[in-house]
């Protein structure tokens, strides 16, 4: 079983009432593999990401995560969700707690580490993310890479087994963006297991094993990252890219 | 115009009103304690996906909202005269479910007032539902709110002068009660407005000192 993947979603589709968000969307993230997911707003990559850690449901299909199935009524979704860290696109810090409290809050709640090993492992995470000097100020006080970046500390903190991040660039400044795929990229190099919305494509050749291309809720293309920018399949993926690349 | 007032009979029965005063604290807090509590539960109730839950707050809210405090007094009085409750105990009940419907509305505002996005990353963090709310949103939906609750605190203190129709001897009720032995209706009730004016000031300086102080608690943090 060790070969399976981490992530796998099966014919998976989503419905808001009438509308069709997703179709049929099949793909895999395998242990330590980078996947990157792209394609025009509204293709339903924020919302399939969002599938995976069970923050919005799903009608049809299967997704399992190390085998759990995500939407199976007796699944225990906050612990499957610890194992799972999240970046969002608006940092969504907690404002009323302190950077460290914000890395702490759910190591003691959810994995019920004393206030001196979740300080500690708190501690440590920022010093890696460059932010050690910052531990006492509050979220609204930090730059938006800042901000990212200790949200990205706050994700590790539960020692995730994989990652998901929903374009954890896409609010952040153009000088703010290297700081946050660094850190990113560093993680990769660790083997880490992450599936990434984003519309960063030097990030997505340098860092990904894998692109999967969506377009109105559908998985368009699932191929590996070379093949996928020296020769898309779809003529959507085409066009996607020289709109992206050429700007 | 030739009244002459004659205010000996404030420190005569000084009894009634110390014993009111405290009946009406008690009734007050009492009161507070309860609406809160019923308002933070429906207010929730009011901000979750389900529909039906979403339907009970609303129901109790209006219910609650659009009948008259006064009946709401005498309807715990009588129809729970067979249970034998204390007076008191009827006036909390009254107090508590009148005035809770009016927290509720302002929980539901705060949470509503809360991004999303707050709630959505404390669950992705592994916080079940409740310890999300706990943590992450009703602190800050309380700070957003603090001002209405502290508005909806010293209505529901003169509010509880209608306990005074069921026979709880508060301060109200007391005031009637020493204008009845000795027919001193201005020194009776203009005293008792005092003592009202008295603790509804004190109470709603020290809950706004109380959000002043945590936001400069913020404030030093941050620079710290």
């Amino acid at each position: 079983m060790s070969d399976r993947p981490m992530i796998e979603i099966e014919s998976v589709s989503k419905w808001y009432e009438s509308f069709r968000v997703l179709s049929d969307c099949t793909t895999a993230v395998g242990r330590g593999e980078v996947v990157v997911v792209c394609g025009p707003s509204g293709s339903g990559k924020s919302t399939l990401i969002k599938c995976v850690n069970g923050l919005e449901p799903y009608q049809e299909g299967r997704i399992l995560v190390e085998g759990v199935e995500v939407g199976a009524k007796g699944t225990n979704l906050p612990e499957l969700r610890a194992g799972i860290g999240m970046v969002f696109q608006h940092f969504e810090l907690y404002p009323h707690l302190s950077v460290l409290e914000n890395i702490t809050l759910a190591q003691r709640q959810v994995l019920k580490r004393s206030k001196a090993e979740a300080d500690e492992r708190g501690r440590a995470l920022l010093a890696r993310v460059g932010l050690a000097e910052k531990e006492r100020q509050m979220p609204a006080d930090l730059s938006g890479g800042q901000q990212q970046r200790v949200a990205i500390a706050r994700a590790l903190a539960l020692d995730p087994k994989a990652m998901l991040f929903d374009e954890p660039t896409s609010a952040l400044d153009p000088e703010m963006i290297h700081e946050v795929l660094a850190v990113m990229s560093e993680l990769a190099a660790e083997g880490m297991t992450m599936m990434v919305v984003t519309h960063e494509m030097g990030f997505a050749r340098r860092v990904a094993n894998r692109v999967v291309f969506m377009d109105e809720g559908r998985i368009v293309e699932d191929v590996e990252t070379e093949a996928f920018f020296t020769a898309p399949e779809s003529e959507r993926g085409r066009d996607f890219l020289s709109k992206i690349l050429n700007h | 115009m030739n009244y002459s007032f004659d205010w000996s009979v404030i420190w005569e029965y000084r009894e009634l009103i110390t014993r009111g005063f405290i009946n009406t604290v008690l009734l007050s807090l009492l009161g507070l304690i309860f609406a809160a509590l019923l308002g933070i539960l429906m207010g929730t109730l009011a901000s979750v996906s389900s529909r039906r839950l979403r339907w009970i707050a609303t129901i109790y809210v209006e219910t609650a909202r659009n009948i008259p405090l006064l009946i709401h007094m005498y309807f715990w009085y009588i129809a729970l005269a067979y249970l034998r409750l204390p007076a008191f105990a009827c006036a909390v009940l009254g107090l508590s479910i009148y005035s809770g419907a009016y927290v509720t509305e302002v929980v539901r505002s705060g949470i509503a007032a809360v991004p999303r996005g707050q709630y959505a990353a404390a669950l992705a963090t592994g916080l079940p539902p409740f310890a999300a709310m706990r943590h992450v949103v009703y602190p800050q939906a309380l700070k957003i709110v603090t001002p209405s609750l502290a508005g909806l605190a010293s209505q529901l203190i003169k509010d509880s002068s209608l306990a005074s129709v069921i026979a709880v001897a508060e301060l109200t009720y007391e005031a009637g009660a020493i204008e009845g032995l000795t027919f001193r209706t201005f020194e009776a009730y203009i005293f008792v407005s005092l003592l009202y004016l008295a603790l509804v000031t004190i109470v709603s300086q020290v809950l706004m000192l109380l959000t002043r102080s945590r936001k400069s608690e913020t404030i030093s943090v941050s620079e710290g």
